[in-house]
């Protein structure tokens, strides 16, 4: 597992079935201390997280 | 998954069983200023996205967790056509203004 920030997200009405209702979020990745890692990647939430979290 | 942009289609009739009856998408990656990147992908198409379309797209083992692509020799498909994307409180795209 990573630490991540999420800074945005996503919007897409025409999705994989499987994908219903699964809320896309923009995630950057970051290190032991916080700050940013690398680029940024598109996750699904299975958690009520939102930007900033 | 990365967002990318669909600026073609590769046509291969000689190919894998597998594949047969796939389309396959070229997308050219974005990052996260929405920027083309001099990287590209050939994804197989799980929900009808075509050119100049901006999609998410998933790859490695979660590229065969589809319908269309279980247990197939595929590493990278298209799972999204993206509506709009917002980001650090301001609106990075939206599909219907373009």
């Amino acid at each position: 597992m990573y630490l991540g920030r999420v800074i945005g997200r996503v919007v897409a009405s025409q999705r994989y079935e499987g994908l219903d209702g699964v809320p896309l979020q923009i995630v950057q990745p970051l290190d032991e201390r916080g700050a940013s890692m690398g680029g940024s990647l598109i996750a699904c939430s299975a958690i009520s997280s939102g930007p900033g979290t | 998954m990365q967002i990318a942009k669909i600026i073609g289609s590769v046509v291969a009739t000689q190919k894998d069983e597998g594949l047969r009856d796939h389309k396959l998408l070229v997308c050219q990656v974005h990052n996260h200023e929405n920027k083309p990147q001099d990287q590209y992908v050939v994804a197989v198409d799980a929900v009808g996205a075509g050119p100049g379309d901006l999609v998410l797209y998933a790859t490695g083992s979660s590229a065969r967790q589809t319908l269309q692509t279980k247990d197939r020799p595929c590493d990278a498909v298209v799972m999204a056509v993206v509506d709009s994307w917002d980001q650090d409180g301001s609106n990075v795209y939206e599909k219907w203004s373009e």
